[in-house]
């Protein structure tokens, strides 16, 4: 638990003030060019609504299915949509993908983010994107259960607002558990090489 | 404002046609890219700038026609956050390229017209000392943004 909080803060780090640097082109010794979580991460048990009003239970929905797992916000126009426009690029060229495997954005900003809003955000990438949104105390403990930092939405009454969050996507693979995180800067060709891997990796112990 | 921004374009135009006086070579804006929102959501104008002046300059704004204003966006990354803020300017060192990209800075354009990829869209840069530098913003999608984007995806 302690390596899987911080390796991915570590590479966070490494690549700030990169601004798009990538991240290493080598694929790592696990064969994954995300980065490896060891020990993995448990799937989070949580019941979120999701765009159409209707409670999505995470586990039993994603029971067996290869899970990338996203907590954002719509009014991002940088960091958000380049990780869920780098998903739709190989999920929409991997016919597998499409059938096995789910995307689910949580937002971190439900004030402004009605199911309404988030449905034609995700229909702008993929409309099989999951999109759930709940109050954000569930949203600070999905979170904590993914490792990651607790966003920040500022306590404005403006409408205009950022809000600080993660920009890791997570992958829980069929297993129902998170062996590969992604940080920002992960590029296409990464995700098309990793995401099928995932599908069939069974992580069996050596 | 449709208006007044054609205005300024021409008056550039103006100033470059033959029997001007030559003028130093200014603050180039070499691509404009505004990609196109996705669902409600704002959109993000990618700017790459060359200062080819002798002197140190900044961009301290950005107009677009058919938007109600923009901002210059820097994404921060804290303890394994992102964040972004917005800056009072970018600052174009002479004889240096800038090139706004995802997850560094960026414009972000607030209430602009629906737009669709292929388009252009009409613009003026504003900097600290070399006035303003008219742009024509090319529209792109978030898939060609990633797509051409040499770190996030395209060839190796």
């Amino acid at each position: 638990m302690h390596i899987a909080r911080i390796v991915p803060f570590l590479l966070l780090v490494l690549g700030a003030g990169c601004g798009a640097e990538r991240p290493p082109e080598e694929v790592a010794e696990s064969g994954y060019r995300g980065l490896v979580l060891d020990p993995p991460l448990p799937k989070p048990d949580f019941t979120l609504e999701d765009t159409d009003g209707r409670p999505f239970d995470f586990r039993a929905e994603t029971e067996g299915k290869l899970t990338l797992v996203f907590v954002g916000y719509t009014n991002c126009p940088d960091v958000c949509p380049v990780q869920m426009a780098n998903l739709a690029a190989v999920f929409g060229s991997r016919r597998e993908l499409d059938e096995e495997a789910r995307v689910v954005f949580v937002t971190a900003d439900p004030r402004r983010d009605t199911a309404d809003r988030m449905r034609r955000w995700l229909d702008a990438f993929n409309p099989r994107f999951v999109g759930l949104r709940g109050d954000p105390d569930t949203v600070h403990r999905i979170e904590d259960a993914l490792a990651m930092p607790r966003s920040i939405v500022p306590d404005t009454a403006a409408e205009a607002y950022e809000v600080g969050h993660s920009a890791l996507v997570v992958a829980f693979s069929p297993d129902g558990l998170a062996h590969v995180v992604y940080p920002f800067g992960t590029r296409q060709s990464d995700y098309d090489h990793d995401l099928p891997r995932l599908l069939r990796d069974p992580w069996e112990a050596p | 404002m449709r208006r007044r921004v054609a205005l300024a374009v021409l008056g550039v135009f103006a100033a470059c046609a033959p029997g001007a006086p030559p003028a130093e070579r200014g603050v180039e804006v070499v691509e404009a890219r505004l990609v196109a929102p996705a669902g409600d959501a704002p959109a993000a104008l990618y700017l790459t700038l060359i200062n080819r002046t002798s002197a140190v300059d900044s961009l301290v704004a950005v107009s677009l026609e058919g938007a109600e204003r923009t901002e210059i966006h820097e994404t921060m990354q804290h303890g394994g956050m992102m964040h972004m803020t917005p800056v009072p300017g970018v600052a174009l060192p002479v004889g240096e390229t800038v090139r706004m990209a995802p997850g560094a800075l960026h414009v972000m354009v607030f209430g602009s017209e629906a737009v669709l990829p292929g388009d252009t869209v009409a613009g003026l840069v504003e900097l600290r000392h070399g006035g303003s530098v008219p742009i024509r913003a090319v529209v792109i999608s978030y898939a060609d943004l990633v797509s051409a984007a040499p770190d996030s995806g395209g060839a190796r």
